[in-house]
């Protein structure tokens, strides 16, 4: 029984996904809204692809240029910071050799001081930026979390429905199933607003639910009771991950100073303003 | 690698809140479906029937909340960093603009 229930259900669903753009076009039932609006391509699949790439750049940027080494390495050398910087955040290389040429101009202004105490400024600040930046992938990936856990969560409903019902009537359910599906199988054409009518998700939700509540009302009740019970769970769990995550923007925000992100003007003076 | 600015901020300000947007449309049919439920015509399972689908709605509305302010959080962040460079990229060509007061001082 159990494979003859997964042909008519892959069949259901086949047949969802032909009639899709025509199902969502169309006045569709409850579940049928919850099923298409999750399951659409352009819900969360492209959102999250698009926000998954700039999540790999920011990855990427953190990786390469947010260490001890890379501060190190351009540490006095003026070009090479200027190579980080640019690569970094689009900072030209032109525009700070630009800067240099105009200060070493000035009497007793040179390359050296320059680099002492303005590049390796610059380099510390373009590092917390970097780490700015690093954090702020870590957000999206949070984000990216919440999003598809609630996706996930929705469509699961649909699974969870299914299921409940094989365990509590699957005679009733298989012959449902059969009753309303099988035409598609046999050839029948139908009309994008019978087909909507017919998709496996207003089914179950709408028709099956009248049916068996007749037959067994309690045992559906029980199920209803134990999907929402699991429902409440997981709002709870993906409350906490949307706290922890409010927290932790919130220690980066209230950790930061513009300053910390900003370089200075070089100065002529040393640190000890000599 | 560069960072693309515009990229996030749309991801934030745009992306984020229509996925928001979806939600709330699915919790509004699920509250019309709800109010044009039959407790007739269900039987005893209507009223575990409507807590569940109240469940649901209220999953997708604070979901869609949730999603709104991550949207929020993101343009803030690229608010900063936007700011920042374009700080940062007017110091590094005019170095010499300004006061030039020693470090502990400034």
């Amino acid at each position: 029984m159990e494979s003859e229930f997964d042909d008519v259900w892959e069949l259901a669903k086949a047949k969802i996904a032909e009639e899709e753009t025509t199902l969502w076009l169309n006045d569709i039932g409850l579940a049928g809204i919850i099923y298409h609006s999750f399951n659409r391509q352009t819900i969360g699949a492209i959102d999250a692809s698009r926000v998954t790439q700039t999540r790999m750049a920011l990855r990427g940027f953190a990786a390469k240029y947010c260490t001890d080494d890379a501060a190190r390495r351009s540490k006095g050398d003026v070009e090479d910071a200027g190579r980080i910087l640019d690569r970094a955040v689009s900072v030209s290389v032109r525009r700070m050799n630009t800067g240099l040429s105009s200060w070493i101009s000035q009497e007793n202004h040179t390359s050296e001081i320059f680099a002492a105490n303005y590049v390796d400024s610059i380099v510390v600040r373009y590092g917390n930026q970097a780490r700015a930046i690093h954090s702020a992938g870590l957000f999206l990936d949070a984000s990216i979390h919440i999003v598809e856990k609630s996706r996930s969560t929705v469509l699961d409903l649909l699974r969870q429905l299914r299921e409940g019902l094989e365990v509590y009537d699957p005679t009733l359910l298989l012959n449902i199933l059969i009753g309303r599906f099988a035409m598609f199988g046999a050839g029948f054409v139908v009309g994008p607003v019978t087909a909507a009518v017919m998709s496996a998700a207003d089914f179950l939700l709408a028709e099956s639910v009248k049916e068996l509540s007749g037959s067994s009302g309690t045992g559906v009740a029980g199920m209803f009771e134990a999907f929402r019970t699991a429902l409440e769970v997981s709002g709870v769990q993906r409350d906490d991950a949307y706290v922890d995550l409010g927290s932790q923007i919130d220690q980066l925000r209230l950790g930061q100073s513009p300053k910390d992100h900003i370089c200075s003007r070089p100065s002529a003076f040393d640190a000890d303003g000599e | 690698m560069e960072i693309d600015i515009e990229a996030v901020r749309e991801t934030g300000s745009r992306h984020f809140p229509d996925l928001a947007e979806e939600y709330a449309t699915a919790a509004e049919a699920i509250s019309e479906a709800r109010n044009a439920l039959s407790i007739d015509v269900l039987g005893g399972s209507a009223e575990a029937l409507d807590r569940y689908l109240a469940e649901v709605g209220t999953y997708l509305d604070v979901s869609g909340g949730h999603l709104i302010d991550c949207g929020a959080i993101l343009v803030s962040l690229v608010d900063d960093l936007d700011w920042t460079d374009q700080e940062n990229a007017f110091n590094l060509e005019n170095p010499s603009q300004g006061v030039d007061l020693p470090p502990n001082m400034s």
